[in-house]
């Protein structure tokens, strides 16, 4: 009966409307604690429905699970199509959790038009669900886009800043610009795609669809060239190392809650796993777009460790240690093997927990001192032992120690950079130690030692509410870190099917078809 | 309503406007009720139109004929295809929304809104004439309102109030005998305006008459001349008589686009325009420019329009860059619009040069949405001028707390504008790079870094208009409170949104004007229109991403494969 | 040659309406000098009267088909001589109407007035079916005798004697020259009717004759290079009159011009083409560009008349029976628009007391109604749709692109575009320009006629022409014959080169 019903179900057109269903509703209270809690009741009840998901989730298996079609622009190809396959169904859980967090810490950081900012947030995690879900790529793109509008507000009227709306122009421009090139590219493959269908009368002669797409070949050119737009596209949302300057920008400025999404759910890169490496798998494998991505992704981790250890603001060191971790991400894809994908793919969902959780710890800071600021701490640990404790502990996540999630996704990726190549191997380490000096080191000035000037004694430690926060991130931490089979279980079906899709390439899509396979 | 749909549409407002006459200006409540009624009927009759369009059956609907002139082989014929449709119906919603938005107009209401409604139904018959004179009729009728509305109800620019004669006394009146203009007044706008699309609608009537005397059928109608008229090679000043005859049209008319070389006339108007007016120009005026093009060029000269139009190709460019920079640079609210405006002609203009099915058919579309989209953002400024007097954008500010309602509808309509996804332009954009990319991948790229830069100046002006600090001598400017200031914006803003989410009938309509079009000219059979009977074989393959997919097959959800 | 003077009653027909008009006029003095005492407007309406029955009368010839020719062919009476004295008579009625307040500035000789403009009417009645050379220069003098008084008919004013006494001069010149012309044509064909002339040979002293006369019959339309007297005389005379002048006679002047080109002249018609072409660019070009410097009203129009003139000469220039029709729709648009024009600046100074541009500002707040009508009016003599002017030059450049005068085409459509700009500044300043003293103008009965009338002229040919365009198609269908052949089909372009 539940199968019944699971099946007909439209879950994940719930998923994704939800929230902006619930921001219209929020719309209609005026008072402010009823808006919060109702904001909670949504977000609590996205969280629910995508808990689903993750337990109806058929692990080990690369279909397209949950998949919903409507036709919605049949002349041009464009389609309605949501599903979930083993890449993007953990972002989905992500997402929910961190905007369920998000919502609890913006509780009483957030005092003015608070109406409009929970609004702004659940527009946001609609958009970001749709990024994840949409199969089709136009569709993939709308919300790709539409997710500027309440990020840019979110930064430029709930910022701290002073330069916010300067951050704010920033990130959308940045990302615009990437983007558009994007469109162009996706323009391309359906170029490409029409020219093949007119070829043999294949209706539809057009098609966003990513699984139309996977069906027919690309001359190589044609997809270096492509793969080049869509790269333009993710590397600026990423962001990938020489694309990046935006980011410290709108995390310093912007409030905690939209840096939390950009750092947490890295976009730019599932971008990558999602569509550039499936769909272009020549193209991923050929000699010149490995070596820049590799050399890109290298010159991230070393720049963003280097920088992360010289700044004296915290929020500007996660900035730059995302950078760093990134990087990491992007050698793991380009390692292009079932090691390195799967680690980075880990990575990705880890970060959502270790750095996200490093910024609400930012955030608790910040609501202490009015600033990140090196020099307002120093031996803060006698007067808030908690928030140093899970300060202390998410941190080491994040540097990778074995037994966090951390080190599981790390050791992942640097497994399978070795496998492709021993160099990049051994200079990604490195990276690894620099990670850990800058956070240990930050910790040190900024946790222990003699009480600082500026640290009034009279300074709280967590109060209930922070504390839960901190503890269902650490949670997740530890389960990932000590027993990440389920999560890797779900990944493995999808991750398998890609590695199998990059040795065989395009053309296995043009000999004779057989009809398909299902039992 | 039937057949006489298009009259109805063409002669409510021209009714309205000789009703105005009879009425006096004291009663002003009337005045504007007879204006928005009778743009109310042309509105539902052109709704109607537009819905029972038949794009199955396609060509030109809803045909009248009456004879006019014999000794000349006039004929006032009208009739609209798929894409005079929409145009007609973008027409009738600005026009609805203009006459809401000029409500507050008090100096000599009546006059207003009669030149406003003869404006209007004379574009309104440029988009449903099949008969050359009649279109040409039309054109010029639309020109000498522009003139009065300029300079009656216009505005000077900043720099012109401000400026004082040697004595010290504010210059009003600038204009003399001898060209010496003010060239920042409203009626130097008003002059360049008619002066410049007089000169250039004469070269297209040259073209005109020049097909009439060679096809030798005595006759200006479209349909028979696109049938009969032979105009190709006959040898003239060195070059064939056809190729002269094309580039008289489309330089003609490519003014009123107004591409590159020649658009400076626009900016100019559309600062000095009154709002209503400016909303008209940019949404549908412009788009006589495009339309006259499709209509005589493409329809009667397809051979030439094949070898020449990669002049549009090379042109748009630089309309598209140029138009985008100045705009970046503007200082005055519908300088950045207008500029915006002619930029974004630029995209009209390439979909129109790669003469494909699916860009043609997205240059169309994105004509009708960018009416919308600039509609709203010229009804705003206009908003904010009779707000706060100036057009400054640097000494305005902060006026989001003033107007929230404006400032929001003032995001959405950026976003129309830029193309974002959500409202139709994005659509239309897609449409036009996807169709554009095999022959000319520079101008694409071209084109979307100018969307770049179309965000980049909107969001400025944002920025400068409704953020940051407010100047305190805005603190009596006041929101759109009353229904009618709101509906307009309400009307275009649902337009706008609603065609992204049903795009489909919109896109019927339009492709079914294009096919023929681009058949004719390009002599390629559309693929849509291949023989059915060639079995599709399932399109799959033994690649796991795709084999395993359950969604390939049927899309029931939640099928597992272990 | 000798005349035989015995009338049969047909013939008496022939020339009822001249012949009542002549009656009439007898009428007018014996009641001016009879009764001393009469308000003028009531010897104005009487006269008009005179003119309706005339009219009436012409119509009634027209309808029923009446024609014939008198007296050895001197007089004709065709539909061309109907349609062109309907023009003259139709005009005269509305100069009249136009001018019952403006007579209160003349101090005396009020009455002779309505005779002297109704005597000139009669003479170019006569020379609208002046059929030979001899009639074409008795009714030219006839007609013009009147003007040289009505000229100078303000005798206080300075400019009115000197418009007079330039016009009298000027105008005895082209009389001398006309006379010499048709001395030196008969001279060498011995011929004085044009309908025998067609078999004239090609001789230097023809040519030289035919020149002398069409310069005499420039100087009555007033066309470049014979249109020096124009600014000022306009400028002068009383503004009546002046509208008078730009009208009736012109229309006179073309009808004689149209007989003896199509008619007499119809073999050497490549020649006197290129010669019609020249004139006609002269006068566009000149009339437009000096128009723009003007800073008087009646200047302004005197000049823009100039440049329409140079348009009706493109119709002629064609040669062809379409061309011709072309001409007689644009000369009846050209009769309403001007009159029109000229009816509010006599309104206008009537109230105001001038006629600079300047004073029009703001028109459009004094008096919503004139400046409207004077709008209409402009934009029809720019030529803007969907106004009488527009079908007209559409309608001449129709007939001329088929004979391929592609130069001429050109040089009009580029004037189009110039005179808009003048006729443009005269609406910006009625309408955007703020009045200089916000007091409203009040407009007499006579004139608010004269400018519905031509009101309903100017709309009602612009948005439904065909009936005109049959009248005047069936007016000229004796020239069918001249029309060459080819006419309606395309010309090929190499028979015809640029510029004819």
């Amino acid at each position: 009966m539940i199968e019944e019903l699971a099946s007909t179900f439209p879950i994940l057109t719930c998923i994704l409307f939800l929230p902006v269903i619930g921001a219209v509703v929020l719309w209609l209270f005026d008072d402010e604690d009823m808006v919060r809690t109702s904001a909670l009741t949504i977000a609590l009840l996205e969280l629910a429905l995508c808990v689903f998901v993750l337990v109806r989730f058929v692990p080990e298996s690369a279909a397209m699970q949950f998949s919903e079609h409507v036709s919605w622009i049949p002349a041009l190809g464009v389609s309605y199509h949501l599903a979930v396959d083993g890449i993007s169904v953990l972002f989905v859980g992500l997402t929910a959790f961190l905007t369920v967090l998000i919502v609890i810490y913006s509780w009483d950081t957030v005092r003015h038009q608070v109406k409009l900012y929970m609004m702004a947030l659940l527009a946001l995690e609609t958009t970001t669900m749709g990024i994840f879900i949409s199969i089709d790529l136009i569709l993939f793109f709308v919300f790709w886009e539409l997710m500027l509008i309440p990020s840019y507000f979110l930064i430029k009227l709930w910022g701290g800043g002073a330069e916010r709306h300067y951050a704010a122009l920033k990130f959308v421009l940045y990302t615009l610009l990437g983007s558009v090139f994007m469109l162009v590219g996706i323009a391309l493959l359906d170029v490409n795609y029409h020219q093949w269908a007119t070829l043999r009368h294949v209706e539809p002669t057009y098609s966003f669809d990513l699984l139309e797409l996977l069906s027919v070949p690309i001359p190589l050119s044609q997809q270096i060239l492509i793969f080049w737009l869509l790269f333009l596209g993710f590397a600026f949302k990423a962001p990938v190392f020489p694309f990046h300057t935006w980011l410290p920008n709108a995390l310093i400025e912007g409030p905690i809650g939209m840096a939390v999404v950009l750092v947490g759910l890295k976009l730019g890169t599932f971008g990558f796993i999602r569509f550039s490496i499936p769909l272009l798998p020549e193209a991923s494998k050929s000699q010149t777009v490995v070596a820049v991505t590799m050399a890109l992704g290298l010159a991230a981790i070393l720049y963003g460790a280097i920088m992360a250890l010289i700044q004296q603001d915290f929020r500007r060191l996660l900035a730059f240690s995302s950078i760093s971790h990134l990087g990491f991400v992007v050698i793991g894809l380009f390692a292009l093997n079932y090691q390195g994908i799967q680690g980075s793919l880990l990575t990705m969902i880890n970060l959502g927990f270790s750095t996200a959780g490093l910024f609400f710890i930012a955030g608790f800071l910040y609501s202490r001192q009015q600033s990140t600021e090196l020099g307002s701490f120093g031996g803060m640990a006698k007067q808030t032992p908690l928030l140093a404790c899970f300060f202390l502990f998410i941190g080491l996540a994040s540097i990778g120690l074995p037994g966090t999630n951390g080190f599981v996704g790390e050791f992942l990726i640097l497994l399978g950079t070795f496998k492709a190549n021993w160099l990049y191997g051994g200079i990604a380490v490195t990276g690894v130690i620099f990670g850990a000096a800058y956070f240990l080191w930050y910790y040190e000035r900024s946790m222990l030692g003699p009480l600082g000037k500026a640290v009034k004694d009279s300074i709280s430690d967590l109060h209930p509410r922070e504390v839960f926060i901190a503890a269902a991130v650490s949670v997740m931490i530890l389960w990932i870190g000590l027993y990440p089979a389920p999560f890797l279980r779900m990944m493995n079906g999808s991750v398998q099917a890609l590695v199998d899709r990059l040795d065989r390439g395009t053309v296995a899509s043009i000999e004779p078809k057989q009809p398909v396979r299902v039992d | 309503m039937g057949d006489y749909t298009l009259l109805f549409i063409l002669f409510a407002p021209f009714a309205g406007a000789i009703a105005l006459i009879f009425v006096s200006n004291r009663q002003a409540m009337l005045v504007r009720g007879i204006a928005a009624g009778s743009a109310l009927v042309s509105l539902l009759a052109s709704l109607y139109l537009f819905y029972a369009y038949d794009h199955v059956k396609g060509g030109f609907q809803f045909v009248q004929q009456f004879a006019w002139s014999r000794q000349l082989g006039i004929s006032l014929h009208l009739g609209v295809d798929g894409i005079g449709t929409p145009l007609v119906l973008a027409s009738s919603i600005l026009l609805f929304a203009g006459i809401f938005v000029s409500w507050h107009i008090k100096d000599r209401t009546k006059e207003f809104y009669i030149w406003l409604l003869i404006l209007a139904a004379a574009t309104i018959g440029v988009f449903m004439s099949l008969d050359l004179f009649f279109l040409f009729f039309f054109y010029e009728m639309s020109v000498i309102p522009m003139y009065l509305l300029l300079g009656m109800w216009g505005s000077h620019t900043k720099t012109y109030n401000e400026m004082t004669d040697p004595k010290g006394l504010k210059l009003r009146d600038s204009v003399g005998f001898i060209f010496n203009f003010e060239s920042n007044s409203k009626e130097y706008a008003a002059m360049k305006l008619v002066l410049f699309l007089s000169a250039f609608a004469v070269a297209a009537l040259m073209g005109v008459l020049l097909i009439y005397k060679y096809a030798g059928l005595n006759t200006f109608d479209i349909l028979v001349l696109r049938e009969q008229a032979r105009l190709m090679n006959i040898p003239v000043l060195g070059t064939t008589l056809d190729k002269i005859i094309w580039l008289l049209i489309f330089f003609g008319f490519a003014s009123i686009a107004p591409l590159w070389p020649l658009h400076s006339w626009s900016p100019v108007g559309h600062a000095a325009a009154p709002a209503a007016t400016s909303m008209l120009h940019a949404g549908v005026l412009m788009k006589l420019g495009h339309f006259s093009i499709i209509r005589v060029a493409f329809e009667i000269l397809p051979e030439t329009t094949r070898e020449l139009m990669p002049i549009a190709a090379v042109l748009c460019m630089f309309s598209i860059v140029y138009g985008g920079f100045v705009a970046f640079y503007a200082k005055d609210t519908k300088y950045v619009i207008g500029y915006s405006s002619s930029s974004h002609m630029g995209y009209v203009f390439l979909g129109m040069a790669a003469l494909d099915y699916i860009s043609l058919t997205g240059a169309v579309m994105y004509m009708f949405a960018h009416a919308m989209a600039t509609g709203m953002l010229f009804a705003m400024a206009g908003w904010v001028y009779d707000q706060t007097h100036t057009r400054d954008i640097p000494s305005l500010g902060g006026l989001s707390n003033r107007m929230p309602f404006i400032a929001g509808c003032f995001v959405v309509a950026c976003m129309a504008s830029i193309g974002v996804p959500g409202t139709v332009n994005f659509i239309a954009e897609v449409m036009i790079i996807v169709g554009s990319w095999n022959k000319y991948p520079f101008q694409v790229i071209v084109a979307v870094v100018g969307i770049v830069l179309t965000l980049a100046y909107l969001f400025k002006m944002m920025r400068g208009i409704f953020y940051g600090p407010m100047d305190q001598k805005y603190s009596h400017a006041h929101d759109a409170v009353s229904t009618a200031d709101r509906l307009p914006l309400l009307i275009m803003i649902a337009v706008s949104i609603g065609f992204f989410f049903f795009p489909m009938h919109l896109y019927n309509v339009v492709r079914s004007g294009v096919e023929p079009l681009i058949a004719k000219i390009t002599r390629v059979v559309p693929v849509a229109s291949l023989d059915r009977e060639t079995t599709s074989l399932p399109v799959t393959s033994d690649d796991p991403l795709v084999a395993n997919n359950p969604s390939r097959l049927t899309h029931d959800a939640f099928r597992s494969d272990q | 040659m000798t005349f035989s003077l015995t009338m049969t009653s047909s013939d008496i027909l022939l020339l009822l309406p001249e012949i009542l008009l002549t009656s009439w006029l007898c009428l007018i003095l014996i009641i001016d000098f009879s009764f001393p005492r009469l308000p003028n407007e009531q010897l104005a309406y009487f006269s008009i009267a005179g003119l309706v029955a005339t009219l009436g009368c012409l119509a009634w010839f027209d309808i029923t088909g009446i024609t014939g020719t008198l007296f050895a062919n001197m007089f004709a009476l065709d539909r061309m001589a109907l349609f062109f004295k309907m023009f003259i008579v139709g005009s005269t009625i509305l100069v009249i109407l136009a001018s019952v307040d403006y007579i209160h500035q003349f101090k005396f000789f009020r009455g002779e007035y309505y005779f002297l403009v109704v005597m000139s009417a009669l003479g170019m009645m006569f020379m609208a079916s002046a059929n030979d050379l001899l009639s074409v220069f008795v009714a030219l003098e006839f007609s013009t005798l009147g003007f040289y008084v009505l000229v100078a008919y303000l005798r206080e004013d300075m400019a009115s004697n000197e418009a007079g006494i330039k016009f009298f001069i000027l105008g005895i010149f082209a009389a001398a020259l006309l006379a010499y012309g048709i001395s030196l044509v008969y001279g060498e064909t011995g011929k004085l009717v044009f309908s025998d002339m067609t078999a004239a040979q090609a001789t230097p002293g023809l040519a030289i004759g035919f020149i002398l006369i069409f310069a005499a019959l420039g100087f009555k339309i007033g066309a470049v290079p014979f249109h020096s007297w124009i600014p000022d005389t306009y400028h002068g005379s009383p503004t009546p009159v002046t509208a008078f002048l730009s009208i009736a006679p012109k229309g006179a002047a073309f009808a004689i011009l149209l007989r003896m080109l199509l008619v007499a002249l119809a073999t050497f018609k490549p020649v006197w083409v290129l010669l019609i072409v020249a004139v006609s660019i002269l006068s566009m070009t000149y009339g437009n560009i000096v128009a723009i410097a003007q800073k008087n009203m009646k200047r302004l129009l005197a000049y823009s008349g100039i440049a329409q003139i140079g348009n009706v000469l493109i119709g002629l220039a064609t040669g062809t029976k379409m061309g011709s029709d072309a001409m007689l729709f644009y000369l009846l648009t050209y009769l309403f628009a001007n009159l029109g024009a000229f009816a509010i600046v006599i309104a206008v100074s009537e109230s105001i007391g001038s006629e600079e541009i300047d004073d029009y500002s703001g028109l459009g707040r004094r008096s919503p109604f004139l400046a409207f009508s004077m709008l209409i009016f402009l934009l029809s003599l720019a030529g803007v749709p969907p106004l009488a002017g527009f079908i007209g030059k559409l309608y001449i450049f129709v007939a001329a692109i088929k004979e391929g005068l592609y130069l001429l085409i050109t040089v009009g459509l580029i004037n189009i575009v110039i005179s808009m700009y003048y006729y443009l500044i005269v609406v910006k300043k009625m309408y955007v320009s703020e009045p200089h003293d916000r007091s409203p103008l009040k407009v007499s009965g006579p004139i608010k006629a004269v400018v519905y009338v031509c009101l309903a002229g100017t709309l009602a040919i612009g948005i439904y022409p065909q009936p005109v365009a049959d009248w005047v198609v069936s007016a000229i269908l004796m020239f069918s014959n001249v029309a060459d052949p080819t006419a309606s089909l395309p010309v090929p372009s190499a028979v015809i080169p640029f510029g004819g």
